[in-house]
């Protein structure tokens, strides 16, 4: 298996086993973290390959200064923002659409979302947790997301958000705020009867 | 346990239960797939014709041109000619002093 920077280098002089390698190494990597952020299965799977086909085709503006994964995490991130943004705006005009016969598709509708990789006894609190992520502003997600998801360091979520520590370290602090807020309505909201 | 009690332990649970999270994992053959989409983005001529134009050796050349343009445009309108601003000069003079000829009567009778 190549490293990262011979992978790249092969990427440049068009070696196209090198891409599958690529995508082989890092699909999982990139779909996680846009399904982590969309929460539906199909859009994460298309972000994925829109993903690597900007790879594919940008692979030249690669400076080779971060880490491979560093970028593409950045490039994951601003596809899943955009397309989540773009699904906002087609739903705030789904009205006027509906008015000329063209009535949605079952994507507009809200669905419950259970993350794969949840164990079972899970389930139930991670479906809460991933419905408080929703609220959040995008940078507390993104931040969140990033660091309790995918696992990474603050050092690494600090360099794929363009950001120092600190200012990672006061965002995890103030999302972790906003989500027992989140929570708490969820939970009173769920158990007021009781 | 009270209510309130309950409630924390399961905000605690939820915020917890990112940990040890398993990554999820696409659908079979995304390598192919990518594949798919990028042999049919060559394949179109508006494909091809795209991926030239969002060139930057295309694109910022040709961005310049047109700001080149509508410079020469603008500047070109906002220089009206000298010959133009002289005569509506003596003939805006000429009508706010009333010193043109308007009648034969005026000729005989200064």
């Amino acid at each position: 298996m190549n490293q990262p920077e011979t992978l790249v280098h092969k990427l440049l002089n068009g070696d196209k086993a090198s891409f599958a390698e690529l995508v082989e190494r890092y699909q999982d990597m990139v779909y996680n973290t846009a399904l982590s952020i969309v929460q539906n299965n199909n859009d994460a799977d298309d972000i994925t390959q829109e993903v690597f086909i900007q790879v594919h085709l940008s692979i030249s503006s690669f400076k080779g200064e971060s880490k491979l994964s560093t970028w593409l995490y950045q490039i994951t991130i601003s596809k899943a923002l955009d397309h989540e943004k773009k699904k906002k705006r087609n739903k705030r005009f789904g009205f006027i659409k509906s008015l000329f016969g063209d009535s949605g598709t079952t994507d507009d509708l809200p669905v419950e979302f259970n993350h794969p990789g949840v164990q079972l006894e899970k389930k139930e609190s991670s479906n809460a947790l991933f419905k408080a992520l929703k609220k959040l502003p995008d940078n507390q997600r993104i931040a969140f997301t990033l660091h309790k998801i995918e696992g990474q360091t603050n050092m690494e979520v600090a360099a794929i958000m363009n950001m120092n520590v600190t200012a990672v370290e006061s965002l995890m602090s103030r999302a972790k705020a906003n989500l027992k807020i989140n929570l708490q309505h969820y939970y009173n909201e769920k158990f007021k009867d009781q | 346990m009270n209510k309130d009690e309950y409630i924390n332990r399961l905000i605690e649970g939820s915020i917890n239960s990112a940990d040890g999270m398993d990554r999820a994992t696409p659908k079979p053959f995304l390598h192919t797939r990518i594949n798919a989409k990028l042999n049919a983005a060559a394949d179109s001529g508006w494909g091809r014709i795209a991926a030239f134009i969002g060139k930057p050796v295309f694109f910022i050349p040709a961005f310049c041109l047109i700001i080149l343009v509508n410079l020469l445009v603008i500047f070109n309108n906002n220089a009206a000619p000298a010959w133009l601003i002289t005569e509506q000069g003596a003939a805006t003079t000429a009508d706010e002093f009333s010193n043109t000829i308007a009648t034969f009567y005026e000729i005989e009778n200064p």
